[in-house]
């Protein structure tokens, strides 16, 4: 086979997976799934403004089902630095400053008070705020001052858990900037380490250096901020088990952050990196499904025996007894969440009301335009079946690692999947709840597969075949790490005439 | 290529596989699941597979019809292309 790291959003897609050894193959291990149901670029454009109005005319009809939670995600798009590794939806941050930067602030005000003044949201209580990116701290002071007060100002946030930002060092390291969030009642910041070794950090483009991680990791302690969170990564290139073993000492015995999240690597196959790493340019060491699987246990060991025993999510760790009155979820920073409604503001964001799941404009362009000309600024979205609807609870249920049979609809329509689990060895059932093993957290992401729908499944292969043949990111279908040489391209087969002239 | 047969187009998709999939080992028959055992193709390859005999043969496939029924073995496949070959011919 030509793949050795594969794709690892649609990887479980295929297998069914009632076969062990397909299961726990080191090679087909995916990520567990962040968000669902999925949508497509090209399968849900809602192009027609007609379409649009009629689609999005429940903000305007109905008041939302106060028995469920929301989470309000603001997605920032910009990025100081990119680091190669990365397929989330990001722009440089050098081409939005000044006068452009304060247009996408504007924007984002009035997208923030076109929602929060609709019927939908009138006296609804938010039950968390989540800024992700790009790199939300790379906005200057003062935007991002103006759209936490627009936040506070239009949003009911009496009963919320908390307000986090993912940051990095090169933002957060300003004077000041920590101690601005702290102000505008950020409760939780969170920031990419990755790994401490300098030269691995070279190689994948990160920009911060690990004396900037230091001094802003000693800064939000100084703020008192009390919920900081660090992610490490493993299965880099050239992160052999003694560098992994160096990246969890300098984090959890130097770094000492409240919680630590855990990220594999993914190597997005067909992109600049991927080339670059199998033709042996980035190290000797090459990421692989057997080391993932191997250094997912020697993080797990390894922070336990830093005291980040207590593992929060598939890839959350603390070591604090009791995360306190903020609570768990808010600990999980918005993860805790996924199973809620979101509702998504800013480029590329995601949303899901009920049967509703769609995306954000991700041109930022694009999405200025529409908002200032009071356009909603959707290009993808669908209306979920509820088939769909009904697994979702399911389908994160590994995230979380258990679930409570009194939170989901009917049970007993997973007979099938739940008693393959439990045989297999992956979960434990009791009368309350049913509970991944540790085996079974070892394959939380396939586990999440066998919940997708047949229906399910066949729209993301889809999905993924258009985005190929479309030169898109399959992930988002925008313009993000997109295979720039797919494999099929590399090898391409002769035609049948040409196999013909050759004869 | 509207005369092929089932036959031929199987051999044609095992040239295919050859190509763009050089290290794999399995003996493909008709028989030959190209999922879960067998050839174990994942979902990545089994598109670059569908765009590798795409440019073979010169077609396009809905997407509706990248069902596992379709890519259950090399049997159902061929059968599907030749379904497709002789639609284009009856086209034209």
């Amino acid at each position: 086979m030509t793949t050795q790291v594969e794709n690892p959003f649609m990887l479980g897609l295929d297998s069914n997976f009632y076969l062990k050894d397909e299961f726990e193959s080191p090679e087909k291990r995916t990520n567990v799934t962040w968000f669902y149901p999925k949508i497509c670029g090209f399968q849900d454009r809602l192009g027609d403004e007609d379409k649009k109005a009629e689609y999005f005319s429940f903000l305007d009809r109905q008041s939302h089902p106060q028995q469920t939670e929301i989470l309000l995600y603001f997605h920032i798009p910009f990025c100081e630095a990119f680091c190669n590794f990365c397929a989330c939806f990001k722009e440089s941050a050098a081409k939005f400053q000044g006068e452009r930067q304060k247009r996408f602030v504007r924007a984002m005000v009035r997208e923030i008070e076109r929602n929060a003044r609709s019927k939908y949201f009138q006296g609804t209580k938010i039950k968390y705020v989540q800024f992700g990116g790009g790199t939300p701290s790379a906005l200057e002071q003062e935007s991002m001052a103006e759209i936490l007060q627009a936040v506070h100002r239009e949003f009911d946030l009496s009963e919320a858990d908390g307000i986090s930002l993912e940051g990095s060092p090169l933002g957060l390291s300003q004077d000041g900037y920590i101690e601005m969030l702290k102000s505008l009642g950020i409760t939780r910041i969170s920031f990419g380490v990755q790994t401490l070794d300098e030269e691995i950090r070279k190689k994948l483009t990160i920009k911060a250096t690990v004396e900037q991680v230091h001094q802003t990791a000693e800064n939000i302690r100084k703020a008192g901020i009390r919920t900081f969170a660090l992610d490490l990564m493993y299965n880099l290139p050239g992160q052999d088990d003694e560098v992994l073993a160096r990246d969890l000492e300098g984090i959890c015995a130097e770094l000492r952050p409240s919680f630590v999240q855990t990220y594999r690597f993914n190597q997005w196959e067909g992109t600049r990196l991927d080339q670059q790493i199998r033709a042996g340019k980035v190290a000797d060491v090459k990421p692989s499904g057997s080391i993932e699987r191997v250094q997912y246990r020697q993080i797990k060991d390894g922070l336990a025996a830093y005291g980040y025993d207590k593992q929060l999510l598939i890839n959350f760790f603390t070591h604090l007894d009791d995360p306190g009155k903020i609570g768990l979820n808010h600990a999980c920073g918005g993860n805790g969440y996924r199973a809620s409604y979101t509702l998504g503001i800013g480029p590329a964001a995601e949303n899901y009301m009920g049967e509703r799941s769609y995306r954000n404009h991700t041109d930022v362009e694009r999405w200025m335009r529409d908002v200032e000309a009071d356009v909603i600024p959707i290009e993808q979205g669908r209306i979920c079946s509820e088939d769909e609807v009904e697994n979702r609870v399911m389908v994160f249920f590994p995230v979380f690692g258990t679930v409570r049979k009194e939170e989901v609809a009917n049970f007993e329509k997973y007979r099938r999947e739940v008693d393959w689990l439990v045989q297999g060895g992956y979960a434990v059932e009791t009368d309350e709840e049913l509970t991944l093993t540790e085996v079974g957290r070892e394959n939380a992401g396939n586990i999440a597969f066998l919940f997708y729908s047949d229906e399910e499944k066949a729209r993301a292969r889809r999905t993924m075949y258009l985005s190929l043949k479309n030169k898109r990111n399959p992930f988002h279908q925008d313009a993000q790490n997109i295979p720039r040489t797919p494999l099929f391209l590399q090898t391409r087969p002769k035609t049948a005439d040409e196999t013909a002239e050759r004869s | 290529m509207g005369s092929k047969t089932q036959d031929d187009i199987e051999q044609d998709l095992r040239g295919v596989i050859a190509e763009i999939f050089p290290a794999q080992q399995v003996e493909l028959t008709t028989e030959t699941p190209l999922f879960n055992g067998g050839l174990s193709l994942n979902s990545t390859q089994m598109i670059e597979l569908t765009l590798a005999f795409e440019t073979f043969y010169d077609i396009e496939l809905e997407p509706e019809m990248l069902t596992v029924e379709n890519f259950a073995t090399l049997g159902s496949l061929s059968g599907l292309l030749l379904d497709l070959l002789e639609d284009e011919v009856s086209a034209v």
